[in-house]
C-alpha cells in the first residue's frame, strides 16, 4: 500500500515537471522576474513592479517579503528561497569545490489546494567568471538528475566540464 | 503669620465656656499622648547656576506645641484656646540632599560640574517656659502653625553655610580657556504657606528667586481673614470647628525663565507639606521594588521543559546593613502561577524571603514546564510583601517562544505558536487543522481528499499584499492578498484555503461530469467567473489577470483566495497571542 502511495506521489511530480516548460532565464524574466543577472560572485535579481510578491528568507539579510521593484543579490554559497502562496524558487550552493560557481535552482509548484498535484522543476546557473562577459550559463538537468548532485550525476559531470572549459578559455 | 488682637478675660471667659459647648460637636480632637501634633514638610526643587542644574531635596520632621503655657496657675488652657493661638516647633528634624549638578555655561564655553551631598541633623529652635514659648536667639529660626488661617511658617536657615555645599567646578571647553570655582550649596533658607490675601498674593509668590524663601499661597478658609467682629469671634470662640487640622497639601512651581540659559536660581519646585497627629515621626527602613519594573516581559526559555527565570530586587533606604537586616526579615516576594508550570524558589529565597546582594534584596524563582493553556500565559502580579501586608504590586507578562517546540501537549513536532493558538482559539485555527512544517509555504489543503487545513513554516510570519494584478483588457485589475502578520497571516492563510476548498467543493463535481464547463482549467465554472466573490474573469482564460507563471491555469481561482484574505471573516484576537515575538511584545510587536 505504502508503495502504491510514493509511486503515485512519483507519477504525480513527474507528470508535472514534464508538463512544464524548463526553468531558464527567459522563464524566469517573464514569471518571477524583472531581471536576473550576475557577477562573478553573486546572482542579482530585480523584482518586477507589479504582479507576485515572495517572502524571501535565508542568506545574511532578514527574512522579509520584497518590495516592488527591488534589487536583491544572492551571494555565492548562500541559500536562499523566495516563497509564494503555492510556489517558491530556491537559490542553493552547488557542491564543493565548485559552491561558488552558481546555484541550483529549484522551483516548486504545489497545486492540491486547486485539486491538482505538487510540481518541481530544476535548473543550474552558473555564475560569470571575474573578469568574462556577464552572462548567466542556465543548465538544464540530464535523464536521471539527481538534485543531490553526486559525481557520478551527469549534470553534475556537464557543469564540471563547463567551468573546466571556461576555466581553459580564461587562460 | 497670625497677629491676632490680644487675648481679653472676656474672650478668654467665652472661650472656655465655648470649649465645652463646641467639644459636643464633630470637631478637630487634641492629639494623644503616644501620636503628638507634628508636620513634615518636604521640597524638592531645581537650581540653576552658571548653567550648571541640578536638585536639591529637604525634608523636615518637627513636633508642633502651643505657643502659650497649656497650664495658667491651675487652670488647664482649653483646647479650643490653644487652636485659636499659634503651635510652635521647639525643633526641627532636617535631611538636606543634592544630586549635585551639571550643565554648560550660557556662552557655551564653560562645563560645569558638582558633585551630591548630604546634610541631616536636628536643629533645636526654642524652649517652652512659664510664660510661654520663647524662641533660641542663637537658634536658625522659628518653624510656627496656626490652625485656623491656617500657615505654617518657617523663618528657618539650616545649614545655610559652606558646610551644605559641594565644590562646584567650571572648566573650559575646547578652544576657550577661563575655569571657576565656587560652591554648590543645598542648605534650607524658608518657607511660607498661607491664605492667599493680604499677607501672601501671587506676586509675593512669583517674587520667588535666587534663596528666596519658597512662598506658596493656598486658598484662604472662612477664618483666614475674618471681615468682621462676630465672624472674628465665631472664629476663635468655636476654633475646633474652623481648624484645619490635618493640614496637608501639595505644590509645583516652574519659573517662566526656567529654560533661560543666562537665569540664575530656582527653575522649579515641588513642597508637599503635611500637619497631623504624629506626621512627625520618621518612618522605619522604606523598601521598594526596583525588578521586575511594571509591564516587565518574561519569555520561557526554547529547552524542553522550558524555563523561565524571575529575579526579584528591592531597594531599602537606608541602605545600611541594619535596615538591610531588618527588612530582610521582614519582606517576602510573591508571584502568582503560570498555570501548571512547577514553581521553585532558589534555595537561597525559600518561600519568597529575600537574600541581602549589595544594597538590595533579592531573590530567585524559577518555573519549569511550560502552561498546558495558552490562557495561563499573560499578565501576573508580582508582589513585595512587608510584615505579610503587600506594600508593591507590578503587573508583568510571560510569552511563549514562538518558534520552539516545547509546548506539554498536542503533537511534539507542532511548534508553539500553531499548539497554543489552535488551543486558544487564538486567530481561527480549528481543532481539525494541521501543522506541516516540512512541506514550507504558508499553507495549503487538499480538498480532493479532506477540508482539513495545513499550516505550514510561513503561517505565522508576514503575508505578501498587497499585489496588484492587471488583465491589461476589459476585466481591469485587482488588488489582491492580505497584509498580515502573526496571528492575523494564520488567519488570512486560513480565509484563503478554505476558500479554495469552497471553490473546489462548489464547482469539481459538475466540472467533473461536464468538462466543457470549465474550459480554461481554473477548477472554476464559466457561469462562476462571472460572479464568484464579485470578481468578473474570463471563462476562455484561466489566469485573466496574468499571475504568470505557475498560475498559468489556476490564476483565476487564486485570485479570487487572494482576495478574500484582504475581506477577512476569520475573527483573530491580538489580546490573546502570548507569543513571543506577537502582537503584545514590545518593544517591536510582530502583528497582527
Amino acid at each position: 500500500m505504502k508503495l502504491c502511495f510514493i509511486l503515485f506521489g512519483c507519477l504525480v511530480v513527474c507528470a508535472a515537471s514534464a508538463a512544464e516548460p524548463p526553468l531558464t532565464q527567459e522563464w524566469l524574466q517573464k514569471n518571477y522576474f524583472e531581471s536576473i543577472s550576475g557577477e562573478s560572485d553573486q546572482l542579482v535579481v530585480k523584482f518586477r513592479s507589479t504582479g507576485e510578491r515572495f517572502y524571501c528568507a535565508g542568506g545574511a539579510r532578514p527574512d522579509k517579503v520584497n518590495a516592488y521593484g527591488e534589487t536583491m543579490p544572492i551571494m555565492a554559497g548562500e541559500t536562499v528561497t523566495l516563497s509564494s502562496r503555492h510556489a517558491s524558487l530556491r537559490f542553493s550552493p552547488l557542491p564543493k569545490p565548485i559552491d561558488k560557481a552558481g546555484f541550483l535552482i529549484t522551483s516548486r509548484f504545489d497545486a492540491t489546494s486547486f485539486g491538482g498535484g505538487e510540481g518541481v522543476r530544476y535548473a543550474i546557473v552558473l555564475l560569470p567568471k571575474k573578469g568574462a562577459p556577464p552572462e548567466l550559463k542556465f543548465i538544464q538537468p540530464e535523464q536521471g538528475f539527481d538534485p543531490a548532485l553526486p559525481p557520478t550525476d551527469p549534470t553534475f559531470q556537464k557543469i564540471l566540464k563547463l567551468i573546466s572549459d571556461a576555466d581553459a578559455l580564461a587562460r | 503669620m497670625a497677629c491676632w488682637p490680644g487675648s481679653s478675660l472676656l474672650t478668654f471667659f467665652l472661650l472656655v465656656l465655648s470649649g465645652l459647648r463646641a467639644q459636643a460637636q464633630e470637631s478637630v480632637k487634641p492629639c494623644s499622648a503616644d501620636k503628638s501634633l507634628g508636620g513634615k514638610i518636604e521640597i524638592t526643587s531645581e537650581w540653576i547656576e552658571n548653567g550648571c542644574r541640578g536638585s536639591i531635596r529637604a525634608v523636615l520632621r518637627f513636633p508642633l506645641i502651643p505657643r502659650t503655657p497649656q497650664v495658667i496657675g491651675k487652670t488647664a488652657i482649653p483646647w479650643t484656646a490653644q487652636l485659636a493661638s499659634t503651635f510652635t516647633a521647639p525643633e526641627v528634624n532636617y535631611e538636606l540632599s543634592t544630586s549635585g549638578c551639571s550643565g554648560m555655561t550660557a556662552n557655551n564655553e564653560e562645563t560645569c560640574h558638582a558633585p551630591g551631598g548630604g546634610k541631616s541633623g536636628k536643629a533645636i529652635l526654642g524652649k517652652m517656659g512659664p510664660l510661654g514659648f520663647s524662641t533660641d536667639p542663637h537658634g536658625p529660626g522659628s518653624l510656627t502653625f496656626n490652625p485656623l488661617r491656617p500657615e505654617i511658617s518657617a523663618l528657618l536657615a539650616l545649614q545655610a553655610n559652606r558646610d551644605a555645599s559641594t565644590p562646584l567646578e567650571c572648566v573650559a571647553v575646547p578652544g576657550h580657556s577661563g575655569s571657576g570655582k565656587s560652591r554648590w550649596q543645598f542648605g534650607f533658607m524658608g518657607l511660607s504657606i498661607g491664605p492667599l490675601g493680604p499677607s501672601c498674593t501671587p506676586a509675593t509668590a512669583e517674587a520667588l528667586d535666587y534663596k528666596n524663601p519658597f512662598v506658596i499661597c493656598i486658598p484662604p478658609s472662612d477664618c483666614s481673614y475674618p471681615t468682621d467682629e462676630t465672624s472674628r469671634l465665631e472664629c476663635i470662640v468655636h476654633s475646633d470647628r474652623h481648624a484645619i487640622i490635618p493640614f496637608s497639601g501639595e505644590s509645583s512651581w516652574t519659573s517662566p525663565r526656567a529654560s533661560d540659559p543666562y537665569h540664575q536660581g530656582i527653575r522649579s519646585y515641588t513642597v508637599h507639606w503635611e500637619i497631623c497627629c504624629g506626621c512627625d515621626e520618621k518612618p522605619g527602613p522604606q523598601v521598594h521594588l526596583v525588578d521586575p519594573e511594571p509591564q516587565k516581559q518574561y519569555t520561557f526559555e526554547s529547552n524542553n521543559p522550558g524555563t523561565l527565570e524571575v529575579k526579584f530586587k528591592a531597594e531599602v533606604t537606608p541602605a545600611t546593613p541594619d535596615s538591610l537586616q531588618k527588612m530582610q526579615d521582614k519582606v517576602l516576594f510573591k508571584m502568582g502561577t503560570i498555570g501548571n508550570a512547577k514553581m521553585e524558589w532558589d534555595p537561597a529565597n525559600p518561600g519568597g524571603k529575600p537574600a541581602i546582594e549589595g544594597d538590595f534584596l533579592t531573590a530567585k524563582l524559577k518555573f519549569t514546564g511550560l502552561p498546558v493553556k495558552n490562557d495561563d500565559f499573560g499578565e501576573k502580579k508580582v508582589e513585595l510583601l512587608v510584615d505579610g501586608t503587600t506594600m508593591e504590586t507590578v503587573p508583568v507578562k510571560i510569552f511563549f517562544p514562538k518558534l520552539a517546540f516545547n509546548h506539554p501537549g498536542g503533537k511534539s513536532t507542532d511548534p508553539n505558536w500553531f499548539y497554543y493558538w489552535q488551543e486558544g482559539n487564538v486567530c481561527g485555527i480549528a481543532p481539525t487543522d494541521i501543522y506541516d512544517g516540512p512541506h514550507g509555504g504558508w499553507g495549503y489543503s487538499k480538498p480532493s481528499l479532506d477540508s482539513i487545513v495545513r499550516l505550514c513554516v510561513l503561517g505565522p510570519m508576514a503575508n505578501s499584499g498587497p499585489e496588484g494584478y492587471n488583465s491589461r483588457n476589459a476585466y481591469g485589475s485587482l488588488t489582491v492578498t492580505g497584509v498580515g502578520k502573526g496571528i492575523k497571516c494564520v488567519a488570512e492563510t486560513l480565509e484563503h484555503e478554505r476558500h479554495h476548498i469552497l471553490i473546489y467543493q462548489t464547482y469539481h463535481q459538475a466540472i467533473a461530469g461536464d468538462p466543457k464547463l470549465d474550459v480554461d482549467g481554473d477548477e472554476i465554472t464559466a457561469q462562476g467567473e462571472g460572479t464568484l466573490d464579485g470578481i468578473k474573469s474570463d471563462p476562455a482564460n484561466g489566469d485573466t489577470f496574468n499571475m504568470g507563471g505557475n498560475y498559468s491555469s489556476y490564476g483565476d481561482n487564486e485570485v479570487r483566495c487572494r482576495e478574500v484574505e484582504r475581506k477577512l471573516t476569520i475573527k483573530y484576537f491580538p489580546e490573546k497571542d502570548w507569543a513571543n515575538p506577537g502582537c503584545q511584545t514590545l518593544p517591536e510587536p510582530y502583528g497582527p
